[in-house]
């Protein structure tokens, strides 16, 4: 049979980093209250018998918020067979009050005292044994980020379950009653003291005459005590706490806490507003402007170019693809497949996670700081060669300290899930998966030399449709993975919640609270765990509305959107800041607005909320994070992009009869297309709007799917205008191919792993990429030589874009952006104002269906996910119609009923937001 | 002479107070007495938010924020 162990304890005690390591599973964990908000089931490790589950975080047993409600349902209701309290010991005294309840239940319990390490380091030390004999069921100390005190806590979980803990006494007065209510009502201590408190949901099978009964009791025990009852029943649990904390603290540091003093800096009158702005500052600037820039620049113009694009043309066209965009191709699918491997191998000789980068330098050497002097960049490629080849060889060749500390000297299982981001990874594994994925690697490259000659129609769906539509779609991973790794290391550091506390003020002015904050910021990234990071919004009426407004945040996924516009329009850094500066008002006109309806209105959201101690990540812990992050926008972009593209191919490829158009030689046909029928149906709902054409009404449906759709679309429905053969002749002549390629030769030697799956096939091959004699200082005269030349073509235009697009590094148009707006311009399908109405409603409008889903996963009712939606598409509707119709008076003078309508919306709105609120919550 | 009991909100910055009483009801009051602010209770007032709202003290050895509002409920000496 099953054993059923249930992990409870405060928020932010480690309860998900203990789950973690106990259960090899992956989740969530953060430095802010309130991280996990389902409970979440897994096995333990190589006891499969033993069902955990990670209940959230919760501080008492009451039933007010959400998450006190999951955890309290299942210890009350599906009675485990053991509760693993999970104690933070630099945080005692408020654990233990927890703890109190948990121990009234009656279930089985072992507490395990985490973070030991740390309050060590503060000179404190605590006697584990007389917390036992206080509490009456075993403790453990464990260091869920050390891995100590693990086997000893399975060996506790394994063992057959302990007696019932013993329950802490209260003063006399509360003793008498709760004896009282539990002999009259036949409840348990748990539901007596429960009752006491006056709490609906256990009353219920009460009558009238037992009810009065039991206002009677408390009615003495609060004349006895002279408080009230939760008072005194709050205040007996933590006064019998504090009568043996000193019996089992052995001594006391004096050391002021790090954490203090980072406070008075990081949330300091002044100068805690500005660095706030200066992080988030510098966060889009790494991620979007700079590193991650040039990393999806290179996706862009060298992956998804030459390599997949002439691996391709090899495999299903007529022309065998080069060596060298093999070699580069192979190496690239090599490094992605042994990544998760690599991960979980590290993790198992417990090496810190920032050896994971060692890995990607190179690439960022070769593409990030190509302005490097040749010797430096020579030195440094060598130098990142042999860490490489260390990393490598250690990777192959070092036992695992796995089997030394937590799990005593069984040896852990060989996983067959080789994308598996969790858990460990022993020699074994990793040399096997490494032979294998090479092969698989260098296999899937030579199918680059097949020249199989499919049909052009077969060519032409997989070229244009599928590869131009990922592509354009993984290409934003770089930019992606910057983003997701430096928030991951925000709220894993402790800084989310002082951020809360610094913003409260403001956000109170327009509806929202403070915990607002953190839903809005990760928004920023994306919407679905910025949805998602709602949950530790307490109340219910607060919660909903953040998740109604928290999607106007441009997303990361909406950026695509806003460089093609911007490139359109010839502003990129104009039309950003208009995008942000709706976005953020559309959630601050909308707090305004939906305040002051009925169902939002009254209610209070109490902010008491615990502001963490600051640690330094783990890097193990933000790179879990941040891929797996990236691992499900690559999955999206694999799965829902990958069909939306071929379907969308299809579509304006074939007529309702299925006649091929073959829109790639003939641009017309694609008005016959069933693609032009279906959005014909549409497009007039979108003609007040300015954009009444079938095209942008068809890609705002795919953006539905997802918002980077809208791009992917725009580039295949426009990709027909797209330049003449002539031209097109003449730009394959001086295309990057060339250029670009050689330099994977000397990125493959500082890739071991890469370099070692190229051993395996280039000893056959007569290539010169085999041969790591021409040195890393070709490469870098090669680069050297290359910028003067590209900067002396610049013009002072483009000195004065670049000076805008630093002070506004939200967007950077790329090539690929560049040239889908251009071939967009050449439609003639917009004009400044209608683009800028086209791109206001695809950032306000209805989110992306993942959204889409965790809004409904959250609501967790579907007249509110609708009615959210709805919310979203109307305002969308409504802004894009005002700024339209707006732009048109001013810019032509036209002034007719649209123009009316328009003022009188904008005027409602206005009143709506500014009007004293009706329904002034009565705090 | 003043006869209003002091307030948790009017307690100066790096003043240490004790509660007396939790005033208010439901969820906020039931959240303030779980996080410790019982009846004597020692509380310092570390700080005040940027734009003057929410302020952050401690009690029993970890810091907590809540609004000035919140802190009204709680009664001191």
């Amino acid at each position: 049979m099953k054993k059923h162990i249930a992990l409870a304890g405060n928020p932010n005690s480690g309860k998900t980093t203990l789950f973690n390591e106990l259960t090899g599973a992956n989740q969530y964990v953060g430095n802010w209250p309130g991280v996990t908000v389902d409970r979440k089931g897994g096995q333990l490790t190589e006891h499969e018998e033993i069902e955990l589950q990670d209940l959230p975080g919760i501080y008492s047993l009451s039933p007010y918020s959400p998450e006190e409600m999951v955890s309290r349902r299942y210890l009350l209701e599906e009675k485990p067979d053991l509760v693993v309290n999970v104690v933070d010991a630099t945080n005692l005294e408020r654990n233990l009050y927890l703890s109190s309840q948990l121990m009234e239940t009656g279930l089985p319990m072992v507490v395990a005292l985490n973070m030991c390490d740390l309050l060590e380091q503060q000179g404190i030390k605590i006697d584990t044994l007389a917390l036992s004999r206080q509490l009456g069921c075993p403790v453990v100390a464990v260091s869920a980020l050390k891995q100590t005190g693990i086997a000893e806590l399975i060996k506790l979980m394994l063992a057959p379950a302990p007696a019932a803990p013993k329950t802490l006494s209260y003063p006399a007065p509360v003793e008498k009653s709760v004896q009282q209510v539990m002999e009259g009502y036949g409840a348990s201590r748990f539901e007596a003291i429960k009752m006491l408190e006056g709490e609906e949901l256990l009353q219920k099978g009460v009558d009238k005459v037992k009810a009065h009964a039991l206002e009677d009791i408390r009615m003495e025990l609060e004349a006895a005590m002279d408080d009230d009852v939760s008072s005194i029943i709050a205040g007996s649990r933590y006064d019998a706490i504090c009568s043996f904390i000193p019996q089992v603290l052995v001594q006391r540091g004096t050391k002021e806490k790090i954490s203090r003093r980072l406070d008075a800096v990081l949330t300091h009158r002044v100068a805690g507003p500005i660095i706030f702005v200066a992080v988030m500052y510098a966060i889009y600037y790494l991620s979007i402007n700079t590193v991650g820039d040039w990393g999806t620049g290179w996706a862009n113009d060298v992956l998804f170019g030459p390599v997949v694009g002439g691996w391709l043309a090899g495999f299903i066209g007529s022309e065998a693809a080069g060596v060298e965009a093999l070699t580069m191709f192979s190496a690239v699918l090599a490094m992605i497949l042994i990544f998760p491997t690599m991960l979980r191998r590290l993790h198992d000789l417990n090496m810190n996670g920032a050896w994971l980068y060692i890995m990607v330098a190179p690439f960022v050497l070769e593409y990030v700081c190509p302005h490097l002097p040749g010797v430096l960049h020579s030195i440094l490629m060598w130098a990142l060669l042999a860490a490489n080849a260390a990393l490598l060889l250690m990777g192959l060749f070092k036992p695992g300290t796995h089997g030394a500390n937590a799990y005593g000297s069984r040896t852990h299982r060989f996983s067959a899930r080789p994308m598996k981001l969790t858990g460990r990874a022993g020699r074994c594994e990793f040399s096997t998966w490494f032979v294998v994925m090479s092969l698989v690697a260098f296999g899937a490259a030579m199918l680059g030399r097949c020249t199989l000659e499919c049909s052009p129609q077969l060519q032409a769906i997989i070229a244009d449709g599928i590869v131009a539509g990922v592509g354009a779609v993984l290409g934003f991973l770089p930019q992606m993975a910057v983003l997701f790794f430096l928030m991951s290391f925000l709220e894993d550091c402790g800084y989310m919640a002082r951020v809360a506390f610094m913003l409260d003020r403001l956000f109170r002015a327009i509806g929202l609270s403070g915990k607002s904050v953190i839903p809005l910021m990760v928004s920023m990234g994306c919407g679905v765990p910025g949805v998602m990071a709602t949950r530790t919004i307490e109340n219910e009426k607060d919660r909903r509305m953040t998740i109604m407004l928290t999607t106007f945040v441009p997303c990361g996924a909406k950026l695509p959107i806003l460089a093609l516009i911007g490139a359109m329009i010839g502003q990129t850094a104009t039309v950003a800041t208009i995008a942000y500066f709706v976005g953020f008002g559309s959630v601050i006109l909308g707090g305004m607005m939906l305040r002051k309806m009925h169902m939002f209105a009254g209610g209070y959201n109490p902010f008491v909320m615990e502001m963490p101690e600051y640690h330094m990540p783990q890097g193990a812990n933000i790179n879990l994070r941040a891929m797996e992050r990236c691992k499900a926008f690559v999955q999206k972009a694999g799965t829902v992009i990958f069909l939306a593209s071929a379907l969308i191919w299809t579509l304006s490829n074939y007529n309702w009869k299925f006649d091929y158009l073959n829109t790639a030689e003939n641009e017309a046909a694609v008005e016959q297309s069933m693609l032009a029928e279906t959005g014909n149906l549409f497009a007039p709902l979108f003609t007040p709007l300015g954009w009444g054409d079938w095209k942008p009404a068809v890609a705002t449906v795919t953006g539905l799917i997802a918002k980077e759709n809208v791009v992917g679309t725009f580039g295949v429905l426009y990709a027909a205008a797209e330049e003449s053969p002539a031209e097109a002749e003449a730009a394959a002549e001086d295309a990057p191919a060339e250029d670009e390629l050689p330099r994977s030769c000397d990125l493959n030697k500082a890739n071991t792993l890469s370099a070692l799956t190229m051993a395996l096939w280039q000893a056959d091959s007569d290539t010169r990429a085999a041969k790591p004699a021409e040195t890393a200082e070709e490469a870098g005269e090669a680069t050297a030589e290359e910028t003067p030349a590209a900067e002396s073509e610049k013009t002072l235009l483009d000195h004065i874009n670049y000076a805008v697009a630093v002070l506004f590094p939200e967007v950077e148009e790329d090539d690929e952006t560049t040239g889908v707006a251009g071939n967009v311009k050449a439609a003639g399908a917009f004009t400044t104002l209608s683009a800028l109405s086209f791109m206001l409603f695809n950032i306000l409008c209805a989110p992306c269906f993942a959204a889409c889903g965790a809004i409904r996963r959250e609501m967790n009712s579907s007249r509110w996910t609708w009615f959210a939606i709805g919310y979203m598409c109307l305002w969308a509707y409504v802004v894009a119609f005002i700024t339209y119709q707006a732009g048109l008076y001013f810019t032509t003078g036209t002034m007719g009923s649209a123009q009316l309508v328009a003022a009188l919306l904008a005027a409602g709105i206005v009143i709506q937001a500014l009007r004293p609120n009706p329904h002034k919550a009565k705090h | 002479m003043n006869t209003e009991p002091l307030k948790l909100n009017q307690v100066r910055i790096g003043r240490s107070v004790r509660v007396v009483r939790v005033l208010g009801e439901g969820a906020l009051r039931q959240r303030i007495l779980d996080m410790g602010l019982t009846k004597n209770a020692e509380v310092k007032v570390l700080k005040m938010a940027p734009f003057g709202d929410p302020i952050e003290i401690t009690v029993r050895g970890f810091q907590l924020s809540l609004r000035k509002a919140e802190a009204a409920c709680i009664e001191v000496a």
